[in-house]
């Protein structure tokens, strides 16, 4: 999948599954070896995280939609480059552990082989939690 | 490669290697006049949010973070280019010169050109690991973190 209305088509896809925390839409999305890297440190935030392998990474995902409900998602950038996309996305984020509710920008870098995603890292406003 | 790739690659290339040797000329002359700078992240929750639009504002906010953080070790990890618009994921080395402590951490950068100019450039940091460093200094809200 290298032609950019495919990409861009999977890309939104993909969104829309993780802003709607589907798990069942997600899970066939990524590749088996697919990893999924939240950028930031760890010792300072519990955002910041690597995940590894298909489960791994569904586990993390599953995670996110348990712990963040998103609203007024907006896609505010979306670049394709053969086959990769970078997203600059803008979302209310509702905390669930603390009741907190901010809006926030995040970015990410997608690399899509063979129809699945096989690298997500996501750039968040680590000092959220 | 396509000639718009390359000058879109080369305003990236110039704009990072000025930041990283704190060069402002080169800075000064990366930035369209109308420009937008922004640090992305929630403002009510990250220090380091901040916006700075027009040329003085850019200058004034790239001054403060060249004097505060010393980079090296620069790397960039990848860089997506689609149209006048550029994606940068980067990792550096950070020394805080106000607090003599050095990280090591990842960043990404949406970064619009216009004519061979940045005309919007908007940067992804670690806020966490900002509003950590920040946090540690008093008074560093004011000083550095509200632009």
């Amino acid at each position: 999948m290298t032609d950019r209305n495919e990409i861009e088509t999977f890309v939104r896809k993909l969104y829309e599954a993780r802003v709607d925390g589907d798990i069942d839409a997600l899970s066939p999305l990524f590749a088996e070896n697919a990893t999924f890297q939240i950028a930031g440190s760890p010792e300072y935030s519990m955002l910041a995280s690597l995940a590894e392998g298909h489960e791994t990474v569904m586990s993390l995902m599953r995670t996110i939609v348990d712990t963040f409900s998103l609203s007024d998602v907006a896609i505010l950038d979306l670049l394709i480059d053969g086959n990769k996309a970078a997203v600059r996305w803008r979302a209310t984020v509702h905390v669930m552990t603390t009741g907190q509710t901010v809006t926030t920008e995040i970015a990410a870098f997608v690399e899509i082989r063979d129809g699945k995603v096989a690298s997500l890292i996501e750039f968040v406003d680590t000092a959220l939690a | 490669m396509s000639n718009k790739r390359r000058e879109v690659e080369t305003v990236v290339e110039d704009l990072f290697a000025a930041r990283v040797a704190g060069d402002f000329d080169s800075l000064r002359e990366a930035f369209a006049e109308g420009a937008t700078f922004q640090l992305a992240g929630s403002s009510d929750e990250s220090l380091p949010a901040a916006t700075a639009k027009g040329h003085p504002e850019i200058m004034s906010l790239l001054e403060r973070l060249v004097a505060n953080y010393v980079l090296s070790n620069f790397t960039i990890l990848k860089t997506l280019v689609d149209g006048e618009t550029a994606a940068v994921h980067w990792r550096t080395t950070v020394h805080d010169t106000e607090t003599d402590r050095t990280f090591t951490s990842e960043l990404a950068a949406f970064i619009e050109t216009e004519n061979g100019k940045v005309v919007s450039f908007i940067e992804f940091l670690d806020t966490g690991l900002a509003a950590k460093i920040l946090g540690d200094i008093p008074g560093a809200q004011k000083k550095r973190g509200s632009q």
